[in-house]
């Protein structure tokens, strides 16, 4: 132990950071050195009078209630109505029903076929055996990636393997399979991102755009991943709202 | 090591002592009670961390709205805190990239090599710096923070108010524990100096001390 070890170790000492063994040889330092022993005091007291300073924050609670108001699920009680009441002609709840029944129908029939290229490339994931490898192997950064996320989500991962995804020429996409709250999953990254639209309901997956639909006894649900520029669809044999979770839940932890 | 912390990640902490099973999520009240209890150190981690209240009443929103959101991650047993501050960090660390707020430039090759004792404050002084009542003081400590590099303020800022340990601040910023350690060690100094210039300014206008 000299001056600069001392120095190079205070901080960690103080906040109980050191190894045992370097712990104890920073007590013995300081119990024949006063001057090293007043530092430490000194240091502590430092540390108690910033934190102290820094945490002086009269708002604080009310900020927090707010934001944790704000993020509660609306309630929908029923408020009482005050003032007039507007009646409206018989004839115009029927006459905007009609109006938005023909509206949904002329979208309905403008959007793309469900069957487009992703959604079938999906399909066609779904279908790779287990054991297929992907030829990155674990040194493939999305797979890692995706290990570290579906890991602290809890799901258990299947073997990556690279499928073809086939809404363009050339286009590849990896596929994980896993197993996650009682769905069996399978997640393909997509580098195309042409066919977002062909996800015929646009929703919001908590702070990211996203697309979430259903068919062929499927659920399906993707979002564009802002890091890697990728699309990430996954798809499940359970109701749309739990794909779509699910997805929110990956989308979380990959921030 | 200190025992308050723990060292050990949060998932392999033991089990609940409330008997709730650790794979049943929080419920709403749960984790209101937990977030509410941890008010003053989350608006004043996002205060300088955003540097603007209403900023920063925004990341804490903003947090607070994905850790409800992803509440089903978090297991019972593990450390609410740690888990809260690395969504918080998260938080601001989107909102950086989608408002563009580049981290303040910061060169470790120049600071991280320096000799520390270059930088160790004058002892006498430092002594006086938790008797320093003035009622600026905690403003100047708070700017103090604030103009510290986005490298050093947020490790510092999840010790000092996150009350993370330097694992859980390794783990959450994807940096070596060693790098933690010598990044709260520069905080600290960096704190020290500013203080104490500030400490003998006041001293010789006849100030607090």
């Amino acid at each position: 132990m000299d001056e600069r070890t001392f120095e190079r170790k205070l901080f960690a000492w103080i906040d109980g950071e050191l190894p045992r063994a370097e712990a104890v040889e920073m007590e013995l330092w300081c119990l024949t050195r006063p001057e090293a022993r007043a530092r430490v005091d000194a240091e502590r007291a430092a540390d108690a009078r910033i934190r102290a300073a820094l945490l002086a924050d009269p708002a604080a609670r009310e900020s927090v209630e707010k934001a944790l108001a704000a993020s509660r699920p609306v309630a929908t009680a029923a408020t009482p109505r005050t003032g007039r009441v507007l009646r409206l002609p018989r004839w115009l709840p029927v006459s905007a029903a009609a109006a938005v029944l023909v509206a949904f129908g002329m979208w309905f029939a403008c959007v793309p076929p469900f069957e487009c290229g992703v959604v079938l490339a999906i399909e066609k994931a779904a279908e790779v055996a287990e054991a297929a490898e992907c030829t990155d192997g674990e040194g493939c950064p999305l797979t890692a990636r995706m290990r570290a996320a579906a890991g602290s989500l809890g799901a258990e991962m299947g073997n990556p393997a690279r499928v073809p995804v086939e809404c363009c020429p050339g286009c590849t996409g990896t596929a994980y399979k896993f197993r996650w709250k009682g769905a069996d999953l399978m997640c393909v990254w997509s580098p195309c991102l042409a066919c977002d639209p062909s996800f015929r309901r646009s929703r919001d997956l908590g702070g990211t755009h996203g697309w979430a639909a259903n068919g062929n006894g499927k659920s399906f649900a993707a979002f564009r991943d802002p890091t890697t520029g990728l699309l990430c669809s996954l798809v499940g044999t359970c109701p749309e709202d739990t794909v779509t979770s699910l997805a929110t839940d990956l989308w979380a932890a990959l921030q | 090591m200190r025992d308050d912390r723990g060292s050990t990640p949060p998932d392999d902490d033991a089990r609940s002592d409330d008997g709730s099973s650790e794979a049943e999520p929080l419920s709403r009240d749960e984790f209101e009670r937990m977030t509410v209890a941890l008010a003053q150190p989350l608006r004043a981690t996002a205060m300088r961390l955003a540097r603007r209240p209403a900023d920063a009443d925004d990341l804490v929103q903003d947090a607070l709205h994905r850790a409800w959101r992803s509440v089903g991650t978090f297991r019972r047993g593990s450390r609410f805190q740690a888990w809260i501050f690395r969504i918080l960090h998260n938080a601001f660390l989107n909102r950086m990239r989608h408002e563009s707020m580049a981290p303040a430039a910061a060169d470790p090759a120049t600071i991280d090599v320096a000799a520390p004792e270059t930088l160790v404050p004058d002892l006498r002084s430092l002594g006086e710096l938790p008797a320093l009542a003035d009622r600026h003081f905690d403003d100047r400590v708070k700017r103090a923070v604030e103009d510290l590099s986005e490298t050093y303020r947020v490790p510092f800022l999840l010790f000092a108010l996150g009350d993370l340990s330097y694992e859980e601040i390794s783990r959450t910023l994807g940096i070596p524990l060693g790098t933690v350690m010598s990044r709260l060690h520069r905080a600290r100094i960096h704190l020290r100096e500013r203080l104490l210039e500030y400490a003998r300014a006041e001293r010789v206008a006849g100030g607090g001390l």
